[in-house]
């Protein structure tokens, strides 16, 4: 039997679906970069000997 | 005993009610975090949003003049941060005293150390001179202007302009692949009128500091990243670090050859060069108080007699000895002024031996200093 408080299981729940969107959102940004870094081609210039 | 049983039974029900509540409560946290909805789809975006804009927001011209090289080097030999960070520096300078500016390619970098030119400054009485040393690995004359562009107007000093016969090698096309490595964390408003000059575009500007740097950062986001992490980045260092004593026998051959063919190249694109250097100039003497002085940058003998290269470094001496005394100009070459063997390089042109890098610092301080000297006009 659940006797759980409806307002806060609905608070639960939206929590998750918070930390879901924020662990989506760090994960997408930092793909994002990541193509946006291979897409440009972006390199620190290297020393070559001359 | 009735009383007591009926007070436990009384307290499973609690402890049971509870653990239920709860174990409701993580049900609809898991279910919630595992269940797409418009809520988690929302927080996403703007997460990303925040994550994306906040370091547009963070990273500044202010944030990079300050906090640039314990944020964004790679290594210890990532020049083009250092030298970004230090002409970023020299933008915001607003003192009084004569500056010293050193630009040019590494083997200016390897011969000229800050140290030893203040102290020999110093022993010819400037002691107050503040020297900027904007100096980076393979920097073409381009890069050079775009570092003299840092120079703000009201500054009185010396500009060292570090060339070498390879500084008169490079054509639009090599010029065009040099500017879309983005190794600037600055924009010059000079560098890109002299890329259009050459038929090139200049990177975009959006005028949000990050976005018209982006190459610059993007090739540096590991690097920022780990910094971040370790709560420093690499040390600041003006000379190359981590070299061996001299570069073994078939790389010595490879750079050799690979110069060799550069240079026979020097005739036929020196007038590039030669005319964004003589603009560059002209605008330091009409807009700064700044002398510009072309300094020759030391070169292995055994290189030159090797590879047969003594003819155009004796063209470009003479071009370069012209070009100064057509324009008033001073050129200090550092081959005629110090003795220097081939055992005082670790490879064709950069200097392994801390004596010689001291007496050309030395040599270089000695030319200068009446310049430096000159009452403010």
């Amino acid at each position: 039997m659940t006797t759980a408080n409806p307002r806060i299981t609905s608070f639960a729940h939206q929590l998750g679906a918070i930390v879901q969107g924020i662990v989506l959102g760090v994960l997408l940004a930092i793909a994002l970069v990541q193509l946006a870094v291979m897409s440009s081609a972006a390199q620190v210039f290297r020393y070559q000997g001359y | 005993m009735l009383a007591m049983s009926h007070t436990v039974r009384a307290n499973d029900a609690a402890d049971a009610k509870r653990n239920s509540a709860r174990s409701g409560r993580i049900n609809a946290f898991v279910d919630g975090l595992v269940s797409a909805s418009p809520l988690s789809a929302a927080v996403m975006v703007v997460t990303m949003a925040i994550l994306l804009s906040l370091p547009a927001i963070i990273i500044t011209p202010g944030f990079m003049r300050d906090h640039g090289l314990q944020f964004v080097p790679d290594d210890r030999n990532d020049f083009d941060a250092f030298s970004s960070v230090r002409a970023m520096q020299l933008q915001n300078y607003r003192g009084t005293e004569p500056i010293i500016v050193i630009v040019g390619a590494s083997t200016t970098r390897d011969a000229l150390a800050s140290d030893h030119l203040s102290a020999a400054l110093a022993s010819n009485g400037m002691r107050s001179a503040q020297v900027f040393k904007l100096t980076g690995s393979n920097q073409s004359l381009w890069d050079s202007i775009a570092m003299l562009d840092a120079i703000p107007p009201g500054a009185r000093g010396v500009a060292l302009i570090g060339v070498t016969p390879g500084s008169f090698t490079v054509n639009p096309e090599r010029l065009r692949a040099s500017a879309s490595q983005g190794r600037h964390a600055f924009r010059s408003h000079t560098y890109d009128d002299e890329l259009q000059r050459m038929g090139i575009a200049p990177a975009r500007r959006y005028g949000i500091y990050l976005f018209d740097n982006l190459k610059f950062f993007l090739a540096r986001s590991h690097a920022i990243a780990r910094n971040i992490m370790h709560g420093g980045a690499p040390p600041y260092s003006e000379r190359i670090v981590g070299r061996a004593t001299s570069v073994p026998p078939s790389r010595w051959r490879e750079v050799g050859e690979y110069l060799s063919t550069r240079f026979r190249s020097y005739d036929d694109n020196r007038h590039y060069g030669e005319a964004a250097l003589e603009r560059a100039l002209a605008r330091l003497t009409t807009s700064t108080g700044i002398i510009p002085v072309v300094v020759e940058a030391p070169v292995n003998p055994r290189f030159v007699t090797e590879f047969n290269q003594l003819a155009v470094f004796q063209r470009h001496a003479e071009r370069m000895r012209n070009s100064a005394a057509k324009h008033g100009l001073r050129v200090i070459n550092l081959n005629d002024l110090v003795d220097m063997q081939a055992a005082d390089f670790f490879d064709w042109g950069h200097l392994s031996n801390e004596i010689i890098v001291k007496r050309c610092s030395q040599a270089v301080a000695a030319a200068i200093a009446d310049l430096l000297s000159q009452p403010e006009s």
